[in-house]
């Protein structure tokens, strides 16, 4: 019978066609980003595959809270099942009143919100995964007076923050000495950062019970730092002496990048903590073509580890980069930013659009050609300017 | 291809390796289709038996016989002149070729012939044609913001990449004997393309991947599994056995990308589409009977049917509409036998 075998690229030779179609079929669009008019129509990113369930739908950008569906997870060890209800959180090691929590304890503590922009360290890395992002609200007790109540002792280095999931791991794979082991995943800090980062151990998101694909019933939350340092399902805090080098701080989210040092690139391994500076185009609009030219507008989302974005610059083909508004609320340190510019008419035909953030700090956020990037080898702290590509029809 | 399934494949290859008066190219091409036909059927004969011996290695046999047979009958026409005899060579050649390739596709189908012996579609001589449009209808309380990828003309619409499919509980064989045939889904722009894919139980899709990254193409379904990585202009040819029908697609993923899936459903009839950017489907000598009409959308997760009673020489007209209220939560709702659901906790890889 009936077989459909599309291919992308055939759909897209027949572009024209297709695009004047659904303009002309779309009455009102479904989803407004905040401040476009009625009159503005999407205009697709070519060559991007289509948004899965759990992902952000950049082209939809709709809200500053990301809706639930469109929320990502990740787990390296599975999502474990346990009991949830009677679970509690362990403070050990060097302290002088090691304790549990139990989450009654921990409801009693004092309360406090957390806005947070979390994204995946490997969000932009390609193209198949751009969406490991979203922004909400945090609810929890902040962890620091309860470290401080806990007394840390003298000695104590390094916070490490183990969840409940496990897993068997392999050292020193395919020799002699390999060894198999299971461990609980795990992720540090140095004490110092434990008490000055606005840490919290959370328990609600956006007013809801955490769901458990995202940590429930507790999760740390590290404002500013990528997602991989939010330990999810977190079980224990113990505080050492030492580093911990377990698998996703030591071999694992290790970020290898070449810098310079005269002539010479040494390559640096350093473990994925902070988020770098990064902005994105989310979704491109137009209205109908004036005098052969199409007026379109680029909206899109800029954030960083807290430090504060100056500002948005937007570039269509090999033009000159042209500043961009940010959106003055909905706004906070550690959340993204909104930002959108009028690109003008543009001629009918393929254009590429992209945008680059700067900070107070006058840090660029890098193209693919900047050696931050190029001697980048790993994908991890992927920040890159992503480009975009769109065709207008008259 | 990705891996080795076929144990018994280099049996058959070297009885078929002795083939008088064929061009090598021929041969060759003999080789590929041979290779094919035992794949597939090893495949199916090793999911049912665990073993990998040919299932129908008398077929290889009576194909090498009968081939030598034709040229020997070839041989026996009288002893030309010099001119003749060239004359003779291309004769006996195009007659051995000629009977080899009509018994190796005898074989082909004679391979495809089910061993089930349960009831096959009603007579065709007495039937009937269903045809409709899907529709979408949405609804602004309930927005679904994926709709843009499927529904083209708003003011319509008409929902792409629905299947539609009827549904009668005694359809468990692939019916007469036919041609297996080869779908593609290519890997590009870290998408599966097409999403949604429908065929006969028994026949193939190739997956392609058109990116410059390493793909893999993978499905955890009892019965269609298989797991292959895809390196960038890599192929894979699977063979889909089990018919899982609407209610059990085999999923398809990329483990390196979770966010890329597809959906193979896979039929024991003839009586199934997917829908295109203008909803329609058609379904002609439909056999008159008691039948449910169902249309899934996997992606958006929605789902319909409708019971019919369809009499010998009816023309049936449905709209399909289809709204927020067709929501279901999970597109795999009814399971065949044998096929349980996946408890593989695919690996990721950032976060």
């Amino acid at each position: 019978m009936t077989k459909q075998v599309t291919s992308r690229r055939g759909a897209l030779k027949t572009g024209s066609a297709v695009a004047t179609a659904v303009l002309a079929g779309m009455s009102m669009p479904d989803f407004v980003f905040p401040g476009q008019q009625p009159a503005e129509e999407l205009v697709p990113f070519l060559n991007m595959p289509r948004t899965g369930p759990n992902r952000l739908d950049w082209e939809t950008l709709d809200s500053w809270f990301t809706p639930q569906d469109q929320v990502f997870s990740v787990q390296h060890y599975g999502i474990p099942e346990f009991d949830t209800e009677n679970h509690q959180v362990e403070v050990t090691g060097l302290v002088d009143r090691p304790g549990t929590l139990t989450l009654d304890q921990l409801r009693d503590l004092p309360k406090k919100d957390q806005l947070m922009t979390l994204e995946c360290s490997g969000n932009g890395a390609s193209k198949g995964f751009m969406n490991a992002i979203y922004n909400s609200r945090w609810t929890g007790t902040p962890l620091a007076p309860i470290l401080r109540s806990c007394g840390i002792k003298p000695e104590a280095k390094e916070v490490v923050f183990f969840g409940v999931d496990r897993k068997e791991e392999t050292l020193r794979e395919g020799t002699n000495s390999e060894l198999k082991i299971e461990v609980p995943f795990g992720r540090s800090m140095s004490v110092q950062d434990a008490l000055n980062l606005d840490l919290l151990l959370s328990y609600e998101r956006n007013g809801e019970p955490i769901e458990s694909r995202n940590g429930a019933p507790v999760r740390l939350i590290v404002p500013g730092w990528y997602g991989i340092a939010n330990v999810k399902w977190l079980r224990r805090i113990e505080l050492r002496d030492g580093r911990y080098m377990g698998r996703y701080m030591g071999r694992d989210y290790v970020t290898v990048r070449g810098e310079r040092h005269g002539n010479e690139v040494v390559f640096v391994e350093s473990s994925v903590t902070k988020m770098r500076l990064k902005s994105m185009v989310a979704r491109v609009t137009r209205q109908a073509a004036r005098d052969g030219n199409v007026p379109t507008k680029a909206y899109g989302a800029v954030w960083s580890d807290g430090t504060e974005v100056k500002r948005v610059e937007v570039k269509v083909d090999d033009g000159s980069w042209r500043e961009a508004a940010l959106d003055k609320e909905p706004r906070s340190k550690y959340c993204w930013t909104f930002f959108s510019i009028d690109l003008g008419a543009l001629q009918p035909g393929k254009h590429t659009v992209v945008s680059r953030a700067i900070d107070v700090k006058d840090r660029i956020q890098p193209s693919t050609e900047d050696e931050e990037i190029a001697l980048k080898k790993t994908y991890w702290e992927a920040n890159q300017q992503w480009v975009r590509e769109i065709e207008l029809e008259v | 291809m990705g891996k080795n399934r076929c144990a018994g494949v280099p049996k058959a290859i070297f009885l078929f390796a002795d083939p008088p008066g064929l061009p090598r190219t021929h041969v060759f091409q003999g080789y590929v289709r041979l290779q094919n036909f035992f794949r597939h059927d090893l495949n199916a004969h090793k999911r049912r038996t665990g073993r990998s011996e040919p299932r129908c290695f008398s077929d290889v046999v009576i194909v090498v016989i009968a081939r030598r047979l034709a040229v020997k009958l070839t041989c026996v026409l009288p002893v030309p002149d010099q001119s003749g005899q060239v004359m003779r060579r291309i004769f006996q050649r195009r007659v051995a070729l000629f009977v080899a390739v009509a018994l190796v596709t005898a074989g082909i189908n004679a391979g495809q012939q089910p061993p089930s012996k349960s009831k096959r579609p009603p007579d065709v001589q007495n039937t009937a044609t269903i045809e409709g449009v899907v529709i979408y209808k949405p609804d602004s309380e309930r927005p679904w913001r994926y709709a843009r990828h499927y529904v083209q003309d708003r003011n319509r619409g008409h929902l792409a990449e629905t299947v539609v499919a009827l549904v009668a509980p005694d359809w468990q064989e692939p019916g007469p004997p036919r041609r297996q045939t080869t779908s593609v889904i290519d890997q590009e722009n870290f998408a599966f393309i097409p999403e949604t894919t429908a065929i006969r139980a028994g026949d193939r899709v190739k997956f392609k991947n058109s990116d410059q990254a390493v793909h893999n193409v993978n499905s955890f379904a009892a019965g269609n599994e298989f797991n292959v990585n895809m390196p960038a202009g890599g192929e894979h040819v699977e063979t889909f056995s089990g018919a899982g029908g609407i209610g059990d697609p085999v999923i398809i993923g990329c483990i390196y990308h979770s966010a890329m899936r597809a959906w193979v459903y896979v039929f024991a009839h003839p009586y199934y589409q997917v829908t295109k950017s203008d909803g329609r489907f058609r379904f002609k000598d439909v056999p008159s009977g008691k039948y449910m009409l169902e249309m899934i959308h996997p992606a958006g997760k929605l789902h319909w049917k409708k019971s019919l009673q369809i009499k010998a020489g009816e023309q049936l007209t449905f709209d399909v509409t289809v709204s927020p209220d067709n929501k279901v939560k999970s597109i795999r709702f009814r399971r065949s036998k044998g096929r349980k659901k996946p408890q593989h906790d695919r690996e990721k890889t950032h976060d």
